[in-house]
Formats: structure tokens, C-alpha cells, sequence
């Protein structure tokens, strides 16, 4: 292996990194909050990344219409239960009747950052919605329980997929074609802006969590439930917004990983199951070790795959189990109890 | 056994074995498919449901189990019903060897690290073609003949899975009414507490990750043989999920495995049938469908169905009337019980529990301090400690917030090695050793917010048998040790006796507090021990309830036991202890007398500041 | 749900099964086992939309002799137990005549020994040559599409001609990959050609880099890339981005539309040997099957909008197969007589010759299941977004 070689790949395992990244950063914010394992974390990267496609191409506005649906479920569970949101039913209504009225008239052809735009926040959407009608129900109830429940989800999430868009895949425009040489290894502006968005993504949730009212709020509602709501936070108002910002950052990191590997309805489940084992390898805890966690995998997975792309992948994951046992005897060193 | 549930016994029975012939014959193909994964998810309802172990790699194991057992046959020549046994041996191997390293890691790392290993297995069976013929897959699958009977019709097949099925049932059953089963429900309730009664909790994991191996290695090799073909993609990650939703389904009971599998196939089997084919979405509708039910299934009951199963048969402790001892007036000594091996009784001939009683100091100290210190970092705990405890003695280790009363306690139970100094038990030098060692050695411990397993109160007590009692998870599975278990249930009577304690079937957690006091008292006398460790036993403890526990103490004091009190209520130890030591900022301050103590004047600047001197 | 209830679903179900079992005896009832979910989709979803053009075509035009078609689909999720399962359903509860099993080839191996015992002929729509070999074993088995070896074999003889003496590799981790790999190792000896580098990937691998510069490292005269789409268009610009320079050759598996669309004005020059279908309009006349190809094209065209997949035109076939070999059975025996009937179409379909179909001229004999020779496998290049055949 040259240098050069050694450099490429790890700026490859840098770039597929930071979209684990991206995935654990969700993981770990919805995890933080509301103590689930969401396995259907991979979906809303493919929902993200489907439904901008769809906007910018006119092919299938699958994306939306679950979103429409996701509300209008959301918002019969409120009128039921006469709650405030009962309100929602109006733009849900509204929304259905004016997105089925002008998809009559033609296709949608949206530009792209338009479309990435309106990707994100119906993704976004979706993912309160989700939690909503299948998480908060089921508050209190074992970790285990949650993780069938999103394995629940992460089958119809992909079921629908298929149904929405085919098994066909689909690309999406880069931010800019092309590559750039710097030092004798090729990046391509995709990758860079992909990094670039990862840190910045990490920047604004720092901002959001250590700066604004709302984001202590939430932190408080994941250390101590009780504790948070006898101080007036409402953990079901806190898990909302938490599957909220963590669909919508897994449905940009579709948007930016599609151009690259297209996507597919059945891309979720693999890019999910690297995003959680880089959130666990850095703590399940800290979003700076999500995103090294994530960066690590990637990184790991460029070389192992170069070494032996065969047994690569058994490599990463057969890795995985003494880095965990050396996280567990480092922490229990320093152990006070 | 009652005659209605011979009966109903005998009714399961006969519809099981004619279930075959009163459906279509397609359907003994789903039956044989709900008996295997039935038996596998059996096993996982072990592991997840019960000893609390997630684990998202039974697939690898299911996997081993069945190249295993087709790859001896059929590239080998090795003979079908033979094969099935090795290839179960190898998925027990298989756990052995993987547990060791992973159930050093709990909660979300194992579900990784099982995850990881799933995952790892398939890609094996992928890559490793010369053996298991790859991605294509393992075709050459010999028949299956046991005893001379060629077993390849679904129906035939049937009776076959049915036999696992039921045995896998059976041996959950009782294996969780055994002495091991108790221990992995204890387990599961607090670590901590279960190794404080003796309870090796690293050895009683890897038996019961083992056993969940070899039910998953039973169920591929017979799965192999029933379709007569294996590839790698019927043991993924997939698989793993399947399975575990099965289990979570059925909910934490023997039957929640078969339970489970039913479920699951034949919601399948009914979404094929009622989705009509003609839309040409029928596959999508079905996975969306599968999907949302599964949601709807878990928001539901979030427990499964263990709730119904537990009410058709429930999984309590069948309490053996009370034999002979019992006599209306006077109690004879709870400590030691008739006729028992007490726990490890020091080789060094320390004084034995019914030494003279308080007052008179016998030879040699039962627990012996020396130096003992421990630093966390930069901070130091805890540093040159040092004392003697008698049998047949209360001691109180007092000292304001901070002191280092709580870390000391918790290195002399053996909770966290010391940095320096030694513990010396009858002689013997147990430094840095475990809870479970020190349990065995007769030194026990109460924990400050009550760590009680989540069973009965004489489940818990029984609990505290352990160290001498036999019986692993073999013994519990085969149904052996049934003698020992009669023997602890009379000493745990006593021992709830002996503390006052009445309400036998009650669930632990749902005793008020001084109840749940008193109960961890009677658990730590069950063990017979030489000394205990009492840490804060009178938080949380009415007026009343603390005069009782005084009383208690007292007596048990009086028959030579040995106890060390960590306390904050000054009434409590000045009135019950026989000696007190002070500690303040790690180090001890006082020993003496309660009076001597009481009007030390550095004891008393140290809680009231130096002015109140 | 409670027991009560679910016992209540299963006699449902078992009630339900047992009243779509009892098809009318003057149907014609083919089973087929198709993968309409997983990872196999994109293959099934071609062949299920092709099945059921071809039996409303049999049934609009008065059925087969009389006979109407009643095609029972199932889902098999891309899962051989599934595979197995269903096609067990097919022939107990459904008394399929004959079944169509399945989309890819570790499922239809698995249902083999099914078929074999129930004596049910089934016609694969998969590609591994050991669905139908040994012939001994597969008395029941039969499949439609070319032999994997008959399609590497073409690419083969056209790197031969291109000059190229040096090759790389890379193809899935899975049956299909595999298949490709070992087939190209049986074809090279004795062409000159030197294997370099042999690399792989799992279906749903997003980034190749890694395999990618190795390959383009060991700088071949050529590579062969063995897949399926997306995954065949991420291998390519995967090692065009590291700087290959070289030919690059596909598989057949790539034919769907989504290849050439992913992958545009970047793949001009790519050569991959073809299924007859994907060049239905360069066919020369004097080609026996022509017309049927052009049939098919048209029919389906006029259906669903838009050209078929390969995997459509092995479904096509096995239609047409079954079609033709029913004609011949009904001739003594009547579909009533289940076992007779498929005993018969066992027969009839191992005694084709010279059938033209939409995949080639199908040749089958008690020593050849498969049926396809050198003229199923169309060498073509990418030019602007269209399939040139090689000259």
C-alpha cells in the first residue's frame, strides 16, 4: 500500500464516515431523550434521499403523501383525545388538498436545494409523527420493547418505500461534479461538501444544546424525566422535537450521500446499522463521540475493505467486540463505584 | 399433580400429536416451522426474558447448528441423527467460545457486540464456499432416519420439531423453578446483590448463553433436514431480529417461545391469504402490513403474551407444606440450621457462630482491617483503616457525610479491590476478592436502597441459600436438586421466621420499606453467615420499625453472629452497638465504647464544627 | 391477541386456503413463486408484471384450448425457506400443475428437492447452472434463462478479440457474483487471458473506493464488473473516478432500465453480453426467434409503458413453455387428473425443439434442462444510452 493509496483511503473512509456520523448523531439524540433504540434510523436516510429525488425529478412524490398520511394519522389520534394538536388536521387537510391539486396539473420539478429543503422538513415531519403514534404510547416500557417496535417500523418505513418507488434506484445531482487533487489523492467536491456539512450539522447542534433554552430542556428531559417535568418540560414535547431534528439530519445525510451511491428503497438498514455501531464504539452519549465513532467505522471499513474486500466487512464488525471490551475495562479503571 | 391439570395435560397432548391430520396438509409445513423457531425462541426467552441478555446473534448459532450438522452429513458421510447432536455441539461450543469475551458487557454493548457477531457468522458462512457451498448454498442434505424411520413428509416431520418444541419447553420450565433458575431471576433483579449472596454471576451467563446456543444449533440442524437445503441468507441478521421478535412477543415464559413463533408464522401465512394476490402488491402490502402489526402487537401488551400464558400456567414456586420444627412457642437458633454444612467455616478454627454471647471477646477477631485505603484518581477515600470484628459483636461505623464510610463498606464486602492495606476473614487473607467469595467465606451484606430480586419474598430468601445449596443449570434443566430445594424452603421459613415476617407470596418490591428491611435481613441470615455487613438499615425506617430491627440485631448478636452497622441514626447505634468506630475525611478518628465515642471531643467537632467542642 | 382469537385465525386461514384450493378442475393452474420483496425485487417485479400480462393474453384469447390460465403469484421475499414454503402451498393447497420457481438462484435450488418429490415440474427463472445440472438429479427442473456459463462465455470470446490479456474482477459477495466468478475461472484457461485481481462487495455497500483503487492499482487490460443495478453502476464510477483507464465489461444482470439511466454518457463504450431482448430492434430477421422478441416488445410495451427487463422475458418464456407443453398434454389428459397432467407436462416441456422464445431457440433433451445455446447471449457496446450490438 503507497501513501498515496493510504491517503485515498482514508479520505474515502473520512467521507463514508461522516454520513455514519450524521446517522449517529440521530441515533444518539433520540437516545439521549427518549432511551430508544430507533433501528429504523437507516429509513429516514432513505425517505430523505427518495422524496428529494422525487421533487426534483417529478417521478414519485411517495415521500410527501407519507407524510400527509403520518399527519392526518397524527391528527385523528388528537381529535380523539381532544388535545391542542387537534389543530393540525387543518394544514394536513389543506397541505393533501393542494399537493393532489397541482400534482394534477403536472409533475413537480423542483430545484434541487428547494427540494432538499422540503425533503428535510417532511422527513422531519414524518419522524415526530412516528414518534407520536408508535413511541409515546409505549413510554416506560423496556428498552427491548422499543427495539421491536422500530424494528416494526423499519419494516413497514421500508415496505413502503418499495411501494412508493419501485426497486429501482435513483440518482441525485451532485453539489458539484468533479474532483479536486490536493497532495496526490483525488477528493471529489461531493465528499468535501459532505464533510463540511457533517461538521456543521455537529456545530448547530452544539449551538442548539448548549446555547438555546430548548436544547438544555432537552438535555435536562433525558437525565431526569421527573425531574424535568416537575420544572415544567414535557418529555413528550421533548421526544417529538427529538425525532424531529434527528429525521431531518438523517434525511440530509441522504440527500448528500445519494449522488454518490444512488438511492434505493432498501438503502436504510446497512448505513443505520454502521451509523449505531459508530454511536455505541463512542458512547451512546456525547455527540462528539458519535461522530468520531462514526468517522472511526468509516475509516475502518475503507481499509479493511482494500486488505481483503471478501472478509472486510466481517473484519470491521469482528473489530468491534474487543474495541468494546477495552471501552468497558478503560471505564471501569476509573470506576468511583 | 392435581387431577384438572392431568387433564388438560393429556388434552393438549392429544390435540398436539392429531394437529397434523385435522388441517390441510400444507399446514403441517407451518406447524413444523412454528415447533423449531418455537424451540429456538425458547431458548432467547432465557437469555432476553429472563437473565435480561439481548442478544441480536441467535441466527449465528441457528446458522452453526445447521452446516454443522448438514456439512457432517452430507460432505462427511457422518449418519443424519448423529449429525444433529454434533451440530448442536458445535452451536454450544460456538456460545462458549463467544460468550466468554462478550458477557463481560452489558446492556447495549452486548446487543452490538451480538449484533457484530451475527454478522460476522453470516458473512463466514458466505466467504467460506469450499465448506458450505457459499452463497448458493448447501444442497446435498441426506434424509434424515432416527431409529430406522425416514423423517422427509411435513406430517412425519412434524412429530419430530414437536418432540423439541416440548422439550425445549419443559426445560425452561424447570430450569426457572430451580435453584439456577432463581439465581438467573436474581440476577437480572441486581448483580450486585445477587453476588452478595454468593451467586458467581460471570459463571451463570455463560451457562445460560450456552444453553440458548445449543437450543438454536438444535433447531438449524433440524430445519436444515426439514427443508433439505441451507443457505447463508436464512441465517442473517434477519434471522436474529425474527427471532427476538418472537420472543418479545410471546413475553418472558416457557411458552412465549412457541407462543411466539406461532404468532409470527402464521401472521405470514394469513397476511398471504387475505391480501389478495390480484393487486400484484400483494409482497409489499404484506411487509407493511407485517410491519405495523408488529407495532401494534408491542404498543399493545408491551409484556407479549406473558400475562395470558402466565394465568394458563403459572410459573410460581410450588411451596412444600411445612414440615415438622415448627412448634407453637419457643424458636430455636436460625442461626445455624439443623444438621447443613455451614459456609466455608475458616480453615484457621475461628469461633463459630454460637460463641459466648456480648460482652466477652473471644481469641481471634472473625474480620480483620488493616490499613486499608482507596483512591479514586486524586482523591483519597479512604486511607489507613483499621479494626477488629468479633463474633458475637455489633460494631458501628459512623462518621459525618463524606467520611468514607460507604467506600469502606463497600471494599470490605467486596464490591471494588482496596488500593492498599488487607481484609483478613478468620484468618484468612481475602483482599481484593469478590462479593460472591466473600458470601461463600460466611461475610454478607445489606445494600442502602434495598436490593431485593424481583420474586416472592421467600424466592428471595431461598435466594440467600444459595452458597449451600447445589444444583447449576444442568441440574435445574434435568429437574435434579429436588431434595436441597426442599431443605432451603424450611430454612428460608425459618429465617423469615426469625425476623418476623409473614406474608411468604407477596412480591418483594411491593413491601413498604421496613418490611423490605427486615427481608434482606432474613436473606443474609438464610446464608448462614459468619458476619454481616448492615449499610444504613434503618433509612427510611419508622420509630417503631427501628426498635424492632434493634431488637433483632440484639439477638442475633446474642447467638454470635458478627455485625458491622453503617449508620447515620445516632439513636440506633449508640443504644445497639457493643463498639463504634468514627471515621472523618477517610481516615478513623474514634474507636471505642458508645460513651467514650460520644464524648470524644474530636468525634464531636468533626459533626458539629469545632465551636460545639 | 388472545388464544381464543387465534385459534379462531387459523381455521380462518386454514378455511380460506382450503377454498382457494378448489380452483375450478377445468383451470389450468400454474403456480408461481416469485420474489416481490427483498433483495431481489427489481428482478421479480419485471417477471410478476410479465406473468400476468401473459395469462390476461392467454385468457383474452379464449384460454389454452379452452382452458383458462389461472397463474397463483406468491411472494417469496427473496428468501429460499419462503421459497420452499410457497411452493409447497402451490402444490398441496393450489394443486399447481407445473410451478414457476424462482427469481434467484439459491431459491430455486432450494425447492428443488421439493419439485423432485412431488413430482411437479418447475421452470426457473434464475441463473445458476446447477439448478439443472446434474440432469439426473433435476428430472422435474428445467429453467429459462441462459446458462451464466453461455453468457460468460461470450464476453470471454469478445475480450479475446479485443486483444486483452490482462483482467480484473469484481462482483457481489452473493449467488449471482459468485456464479459469474466461478464460470470466468472455468472459461479462461487456454485463452491467454491472466486474472489479476479478484474483488467483491455486499449488495447494499455504498462506497467501493476501496476495491476500486486496488483494482485500477493492478492496472488490467480490462474488468469485468459482476452485478446488479445500482450496485454494477457505483462499481464502474467507483473505478473511474480512481483512474481506470481500461474496457470495462458488465453482466447481463445490469439490463434493467435503471442502468442505463444511472449511468448516462459515462458508460459509452462499456461492452456485456445481452439477452436478445435488450436489442429487440437490431435483431437481424434471419434470427429464428426475431418476431417473438418483437412480439413480446410490443405486447408489453403497449401494457406497462415501457421496455422489458430480461427477467420479464424469462418469465415470458416460461409462459410460452408451459403454454406450448399444455397444448400437448390436453391432447390424452385432463387438467382433473393432476398427476397425470404434470407427469405429462414433465414430458412434453423435456421434448421441446427448436422452440423459439423470447431468450433463444430452446433445445431441451433428457440430457439438457436448460435448452439455450451461443445464440442467447447478444455481445453489445453503450452507446449514448443505447445497446449497440458488436458487429
Amino acid at each position: 500500500m503507497t501513501t498515496g493509496t493510504a491517503l485515498f483511503l482514508l479520505v474515502t473512509g473520512l467521507t463514508n464516515g461522516a454520513i455514519y456520523a450524521l446517522l449517529g448523531l440521530g441515533l444518539v439524540l433520540i437516545y439521549n431523550v427518549t432511551r430508544v433504540i430507533n433501528i429504523a434510523q437507516g429509513e429516514f436516510v432513505m425517505l430523505g434521499a427518495l422524496t428529494a429525488v422525487g421533487l426534483t425529478t417529478g417521478e414519485a412524490t411517495g415521500g410527501i403523501t407519507l407524510a400527509i398520511l403520518a399527519g392526518a394519522a397524527w391528527a385523528l389520534l388528537a381529535l380523539l383525545r381532544r388535545r391542542r394538536w387537534s389543530l393540525l388536521w387543518l394544514p394536513v387537510v389543506g397541505g393533501a388538498l393542494l399537493w393532489w391539486g397541482v400534482d394534477a396539473i403536472g409533475p413537480f420539478h423542483l430545484p434541487p436545494v428547494l427540494g432538499v429543503l422540503v425533503a428535510t422538513v417532511a422527513v422531519a415531519f414524518v419522524g415526530a409523527a412516528l414518534y407520536r403514534l408508535t413511541i409515546q404510547p409505549a413510554a416506560g416500557a423496556g428498552e427491548v420493547v422499543f427495539l421491536v417496535i422500530t424494528t416494526g417500523l423499519y419494516l413497514g418505513l421500508q415496505g413502503l418505500g418499495l411501494l412508493f418507488w419501485g426497486p429501482g434506484s435513483f440518482s441525485f445531482p451532485s453539489v458539484h461534479g468533479g474532483q479536486i487533487a490536493a497532495g496526490g489523492v483525488r477528493v471529489s467536491y461531493q465528499s468535501l461538501f459532505v464533510l463540511v456539512a457533517t461538521f456543521a450539522v455537529l456545530a448547530l447542534l452544539w449551538l442548539f444544546f448548549e446555547r438555546t433554552l430548548f436544547g438544555k430542556a432537552l438535555r435536562a428531559a433525558a437525565m431526569n424525566r421527573l425531574g424535568a417535568r416537575l420544572v415544567g418540560i414535557s418529555p413528550e414535547r421533548a421526544g417529538l422535537v427529538a425525532f424531529a431534528i434527528s429525521a431531518g439530519i438523517s434525511a440530509l445525510a441522504g440527500v448528500l450521500i445519494a449522488p454518490v451511491t444512488y438511492a434505493t428503497y432498501d438503502m436504510g438498514l446497512g448505513l443505520g446499522l454502521k451509523g449505531f455501531v459508530g454511536a455505541v464504539i463512542g458512547g451512546l452519549s456525547g455527540y462528539p463521540g458519535a461522530v468520531l465513532g462514526g468517522l472511526a467505522i468509516g475509516v475502518l471499513e475503507a481499509f479493511a475493505a482494500y486488505t481483503t474486500s471478501a472478509y472486510g466487512e466481517a473484519i470491521v464488525y469482528a473489530l468491534i467486540i474487543p474495541i468494546l471490551l477495552l471501552r468497558v475495562v478503560a471505564t471501569r479503571r476509573g470506576a468511583a463505584t | 399433580m392435581r387431577a384438572r391439570t392431568v387433564v388438560v395435560a393429556v388434552a393438549l397432548a392429544a390435540l398436539l400429536v392429531a394437529l397434523p391430520w385435522l388441517l390441510p396438509p400444507f399446514y403441517a409445513n407451518l406447524l413444523c416451522f412454528i415447533a423449531i423457531y418455537g424451540g429456538v425462541a425458547t431458548g432467547l426467552i432465557l437469555l432476553t426474558g429472563y437473565a435480561g441478555l439481548v442478544s441480536l446473534g441467535q441466527g449465528a448459532f441457528y446458522g452453526i447448528g445447521a452446516y454443522g450438522a448438514v456439512v457432517l452429513a452430507g460432505a462427511y458421510g457422518v449418519d443424519p441423527w448423529l449429525s444433529l447432536l454434533l451440530g448442536t455441539a458445535l452451536a454450544a461450543a460456538a456460545g462458549y467460545l463467544v460468550g466468554l469475551p462478550i458477557l463481560r458487557l452489558s446492556g447495549h454493548y452486548l446487543a452490538l457486540a451480538t449484533l457484530a457477531w451475527g454478522i460476522v457468522a453470516t458473512i463466514l458462512f458466505t466467504q467460506l464456499a469450499s465448506i458450505t457451498g457459499g452463497a448458493n448454498g448447501f444442497t446435498n442434505v441426506p434424509v434424515l432416519r432416527v431409529f430406522g424411520i425416514d423423517f422427509v413428509d411435513p406430517a412425519r416431520f412434524y412429530y419430530l420439531t414437536l418432540v423439541f418444541a416440548v422439550l425445549a419447553v419443559a426445560a425452561l420450565a424447570s430450569l426457572i423453578r430451580s435453584r439456577a433458575g432463581r439465581a438467573v431471576r436474581a440476577m437480572r433483579s441486581s448483580e450486585a446483590a445477587a453476588a452478595s449472596v454468593g451467586m458467581e454471576v460471570g459463571r451463570i451467563k455463560l451457562q445460560v448463553f450456552v444453553l440458548a446456543a445449543a437450543l438454536a444449533g438444535l433447531g438449524g440442524a433440524l430445519f436444515a433436514y426439514f427443508i433439505a437445503f441451507i443457505s447463508p441468507s436464512t441465517f442473517d441478521l434477519g434471522a436474529s431480529i425474527r427471532l427476538l421478535t418472537m420472543a418479545m412477543i410471546g413475553g418472558a415464559h416457557p411458552l412465549g417461545g412457541v407462543v411466539g413463533a406461532a404468532v409470527v408464522t402464521l401472521l405470514d401465512d394469513v397476511l398471504q391469504n387475505v391480501i389478495p394476490n390480484g393487486s400484484g402488491q400483494a409482497g409489499l402490502v404484506q411487509v407493511i402490513a407485517y410491519g405495523a402489526i408488529l407495532v401494534g402487537l408491542m404498543l399493545a401488551s408491551p409484556r407479549g403474551l406473558e400475562p395470558v400464558l402466565g394465568r394458563l400456567w403459572p410459573m410460581r414456586f410450588r411451596t412444600a407444606p411445612a414440615r415438622g420444627g415448627r412448634g407453637p412457642g419457643g424458636r430455636g437458633p436460625g442461626v445455624p440450621a439443623s444438621g447443613g454444612r455451614g459456609p466455608g467455616v475458616p480453615a484457621s478454627g475461628a469461633p463459630a457462630s454460637g460463641a459466648p454471647a456480648s460482652g466477652t471477646a473471644p481469641a481471634r477477631a472473625l474480620l480483620e482491617v488493616r490499613g486499608l485505603g482507596r483512591n479514586f484518581g486524586g482523591l483519597q477515600a479512604v486511607d489507613g483503616l483499621g479494626f477488629d470484628l468479633r463474633a458475637g459483636e455489633i460494631l458501628g461505623l459512623i462518621g459525618p457525610n463524606g467520611a468514607g464510610k460507604t467506600t469502606a463498606f463497600n471494599v470490605i464486602s467486596g464490591l471494588f479491590p482496596p488500593s492498599e492495606g488487607r481484609v483478613l476473614l478468620g484468618g484468612d487473607d481475602v483482599t481484593g476478592k469478590q462479593a460472591q467469595h466473600m458470601a461463600r467465606r460466611g461475610l454478607t451484606r445489606t445494600f442502602q436502597n434495598t436490593a431485593l430480586f424481583d420474586m416472592s419474598v421467600l424466592e428471595n430468601v431461598m435466594a440467600g441459600c444459595h452458597v449451600h445449596t447445589r444444583g447449576g443449570v444442568w441440574a435445574g434443566v434435568l429437574g435434579l436438586g429436588r431434595a436441597d430445594e426442599a431443605r432451603a424452603e424450611r430454612e428460608a421459613r425459618r429465617a423469615l421466621e426469625r425476623v418476623g415476617l409473614t406474608e411468604l407470596d407477596v412480591r418483594a418490591p411491593s413491601l413498604p420499606v421496613g418490611k423490605q428491611r427486615l427481608l434482606e435481613v432474613a436473606r443474609s441470615l438464610a446464608m448462614r453467615p459468619l458476619a454481616v455487613l448492615l449499610d444504613e438499615p434503618a433509612a427510611g425506617l419508622r420509630y417503631a420499625e427501628k426498635r424492632e430491627l434493634a431488637t433483632l440485631l440484639r439477638a442475633l448478636r446474642d447467638e454470635g453472629l458478627a455485625v458491622l452497622l453503617v449508620e447515620h441514626d445516632m439513636d440506633l447505634v449508640m443504644n445497639v452497638a457493643d463498639r463504634i468506630v468514627v471515621m472523618n475525611y477517610g481516615q478513623m478518628l474514634a474507636e471505642g465504647a458508645p460513651e467514650q465515642v460520644r464524648q470524644d471531643p474530636d468525634v464531636i467537632a468533626a459533626y458539629l464544627g469545632l465551636d460545639a467542642a | 391477541m388472545t388464544r381464543t382469537k387465534q385459534w379462531i385465525l387459523t381455521l380462518l386461514t386454514a378455511a380460506l386456503a382450503g377454498f382457494a384450493g378448489a380452483a375450478l378442475a377445468q383451470d389450468i393452474v400454474i403456480g408461481a413463486a416469485i420474489a416481490q420483496t427483498g433483495p431481489a425485487s427489481s428482478l421479480g417485479s419485471g417477471e410478476v408484471d410479465a406473468l400476468k400480462l401473459f395469462e390476461k393474453q392467454v385468457n383474452d384469447a379464449g384460454g389454452i384450448m379452452g382452458h383458462k390460465l389461472k397463474i397463483v403469484l406468491l411472494d417469496t421475499a427473496s428468501d429460499p425457506s419462503k421459497a420452499v414454503l410457497d411452493v409447497r402451498k402451490l402444490i398441496t393447497e393450489d394443486n399447481a400443475l407445473a410451478v414457476v420457481c424462482c427469481t434467484t438462484s439459491p431459491e430455486s435450488l432450494a425447492v428443488i428437492d421439493t419439485v423432485q418429490r412431488a413430482g411437479v415440474p418447475n421452470i426457473s427463472l434464475a441463473a445458476s447452472a446447477s439448478i439443472v445440472q446434474p440432469v439426473s438429479d433435476r428430472h422435474w427442473v428445467f429453467k429459462t434463462p441462459p446458462l451464466d456459463s453461455v453468457m460468460v462465455s461470450a464476453e470471454v470470446k469478445d475480450m479475446v478479440a479485443q486483444g486483452v490479456k490482462t483482467l480484473g474482477f469484481i462482483g457481489f459477495n452473493d449467488a449471482y457474483g459468485q456464479g459469474g466468478l466461478n464460470e470466468l475461472k472455468k472459461a479462461l484457461p487456454g485463452t491467454g487471458i491472466d486474472l489479476l485481481d479478484t474483488e467483491s462487495f455486499a449488495r447494499t455497500d455504498t462506497n467501493l473506493s476501496s476495491q476500486a483503487s486496488k483494482l485500477a492499482e493492478a492496472k488490467p487490460d480490462a474488468i469485468l464488473i459482476w452485478a446488479i443495478p445500482p450496485g454494477g453502476n457505483v462499481a464502474q464510477k467507483a473505478l473511474q473516478d480512481a483512474g481506470y483507464q481500461g474496457i470495462f465489461y458488465q453482466s447481463y444482470g445490469m439490463t434493467n432500465e435503471t442502468f442505463l439511466r444511472l449511468g448516462g454518457a459515462s458508460l459509452n463504450g462499456t461492452r456485456l453480453s445481452v439477452l436478445p431482448v435488450i436489442v429487440h430492434d437490431s435483431l437481424p430477421s434471419s434470427l429464428p426467434f426475431a418476431s417473438v422478441v418483437q412480439d413480446f416488445v410490443r405486447t408489453y410495451q403497449a401494457a406497462y409503458g415501457s421496455a422489458p427487463s430480461s427477467f420479464a422475458g424469462h418469465a415470458w418464456d416460461a409462459g410460452l413453455i408451459l403454454e406450448a407443453a399444455s397444448k400437448q398434454v390436453l391432447a390424452s389428459t385432463s387438467p382433473g387428473d393432476v398427476k397425470a397432467f404434470r407427469s405429462g407436462l414433465r414430458d412434453a416441456i423435456e421434448g421441446l425443439h427448436g422452440f423459439q422464445a423470447v431468450d433463444g431457440t430452446f433445445d431441451f433433451s433428457p440430457t439438457d434442462h436448460s435448452g439455450l445455446g451461443s445464440t442467447s447471449a447478444v455481445m453489445v457496446t453503450v452507446q449514448d444510452g443505447t445497446y449497440r450490438p458488436v458487429q
